[in-house]
């Protein structure tokens, strides 16, 4: 038992770096268990890629954290957590939520504590940011998150100048801030 | 400019070291004494953290959208490599391909009334002949394409718009990011470019599948693109078409997008393929790929090409093939969902076009 979490505590580290070969061993892995979880629960491929691709966003995000250790294996870790989103998510929606209660609460003793807050939070942002289209989209994210500067962007959104990109992109991120601040609402 | 813009600046500026010395140390002062200015700065710094993970997010989940396309839909040129794809040999030639039949009629040349159709008369006996609408960009750009392979996926990013004439038309059949186009505009590429001038749109696709028998491809974009399209406002016809029914295409005959009307004359295609039918509607090149629809607004078919020797004579593959084409992938896990389709029907006919129209794109190589 001692060699497995060693093993999953070298995996971390990779995970950590993004190291793409351990991310798609470990997609491969897991996957599986999880859409045959999604589809026999009234869910879609799609649904449980969606909800499969949320688990490990958050795994990826929890390895951030130099301090992370890992209290079960890789693979109940996402499942668990692929599990209460996809509960979570059909309880919201369903006509007849009590029917997964039991299960949910059965659930929430595995150790798959998840801040879901900040994964709203998150969808929130990119959901807002799809909505917006271009050019804001790609104007906002190449200077903020990318860090090109205003010409660059100008150039690569045909701007005539750096200028007017500059004043597009203020315009810009005021829709976004209401955007997102009429989706937490 | 208003103070916010211009406070919204100075926070950019300064948090992205874009000031000069002096400024910086006059900004900071500032910040030390006004607290409102302060309170602004931090919301500013805080929806900018939010942004950054928002985005961060988005990048990780589109890792993981491509490690799953290669773990479930390895070897993305499946469909090119296999047996789907029409010999090299052929492919070279195929700028223009005359299916020429009928020995007993005279050799015609229509070149001279046909304008800009490339008539590709290599076979002498033959004078029923149909050509495929293309126009000379190809040929020139597959030499191009033999310098920069290998051929990567297609880019995520949107590309400037160009002004030079398309060699066909696309459109989009489900906001997943498939497209559907005619074979002989892109069997030769791996990768081609999608236009939408009026959208401001410009992309690249992937051609991901070859039909083997008839004239027509699909093609797919990237995630990042297809999101920001609003579901496809059309689908399949149910049932069968009718002779005599009215019909209507968009298409890129030239720069800009053209509609055309015409009338459902056969319900077969050439020589009576039964996989085609025939529509009476004057077409021009660069239709080629274009989709026809009822004029309830229904999908049924793809245009592909054209009788040069008998006028407004256009031949159209039938949907049936198309969606037992689709149906057949589906086993080979590409899906391509038609089922979030908006269908609400428009009032009157201008609208249903003006509705159609964003989903019809001009085909560059």
């Amino acid at each position: 038992m001692i060699s497995e979490v060693k093993i999953d505590q070298n995996i971390i580290d990779k995970i950590r770096k993004r190291d793409q070969k351990t991310l798609a061993q470990i997609y491969k892995e897991v996957y599986p268990m999880v859409i045959k979880y999604v589809t026999s629960n009234s869910g879609s491929n799609e649904d449980a890629q969606d909800i499969f691709q949320d688990a490990y966003y958050l795994l990826i995000k929890k390895t951030d954290d130099p301090q992370f250790i890992l209290s079960s294996q890789i693979s109940t870790f996402l499942v668990g957590i692929s599990k209460n989103l996809w509960l979570k998510k059909i309880t919201k929606n369903s006509i007849n939520p009590d029917l997964y209660k039991e299960e949910l609460l059965l659930n929430e003793s595995e150790p798959t504590e998840y801040d879901e807050s900040k994964l709203i939070k998150v969808k929130t942002m990119s959901e807002s940011l799809s909505a917006m289209g271009e050019p804001c989209k790609t104007l906002l994210i190449q200077y903020y998150y990318f860090e090109q500067t205003m010409k660059e962007i100008a150039a690569l959104l045909h701007y005539t100048n750096a200028e007017n990109a500059k004043n597009q992109k203020y315009k810009c991120l005021q829709r976004l801030k209401k955007l997102v601040a009429k989706t937490n609402d | 400019m208003t103070d916010q813009t211009k406070n919204s600046e100075r926070f950019d500026a300064y948090l992205f070291n874009e000031m000069s010395e002096s400024d910086r140390l006059q900004f900071e002062k500032e910040l030390a004494s006004d607290s409102d200015l302060m309170d602004e700065f931090q919301q500013h710094k805080n929806f900018l953290k939010d942004f950054k993970t928002g985005v961060e997010y988005r990048e990780i989940k589109k890792d993981l959208k491509s490690i799953h396309e290669s773990i479930y839909n390895p070897g993305k040129n499946f469909f090119l490599s296999r047996q789907f794809l029409i010999p090299l040999g052929i492919a070279a030639s195929f700028v223009l391909i005359i299916l020429a039949i009928n020995p007993f009629v005279k050799s015609g040349n229509m070149a001279s009334d046909q304008g800009d159709y490339q008539e590709l008369d290599k076979n002498s006996e033959s004078s029923d002949t149909i050509v495929y609408y293309q126009d000379e960009y190809v040929s020139s750009a597959i030499d191009d394409q033999s310098e920069t392979e290998p051929m990567p996926g297609p880019d995520a990013g949107l590309l400037s718009l160009v002004k030079s004439a398309p060699v066909g038309t696309a459109f989009m059949i489900s906001s997943d990011g498939y497209f559907l186009t005619s074979k002989h505009l892109v069997e030769n590429y791996k990768i081609i470019r999608l236009q939408q001038k009026e959208e401001k749109l410009a992309f690249e696709v992937e051609v991901i599948y070859v039909d083997s028998l008839k004239d027509f491809a699909i093609l797919k974009c990237h995630p990042t693109i297809s999101e920001n399209f609003k579901p496809v406002p059309f689908r399949f016809l149910k049932g069968d078409i009718e002779l005599g029914g009215d019909v209507f295409t968009l298409g890129y005959p030239k720069t800009e997008i053209v509609y055309t009307k015409g009338v459902i004359s056969s319900q077969k295609g050439y020589l009576s393929d039964s996989l085609s039918f025939e529509i009476s509607m004057p077409c021009n090149p660069g239709y080629s790929g274009a989709p026809l629809f009822t004029y309830s607004g229904d999908l049924v078919g793809i245009i592909t090409a054209n009788n040069n020797r008998q006028q407004s004579v256009t031949y159209v593959l039938d949907y049936h093939y198309i969606q037992n084409i689709m149906n057949d992938l589906k086993k080979k896990d590409v899906v391509i969902d038609m089922s979030k389709n908006f269908t609400k029907r428009a009032k009157d006919h201008a609208k249903l076009v003006e509705r159609y129209r964003p989903f019809v794109f001009e085909v560059h190589p």
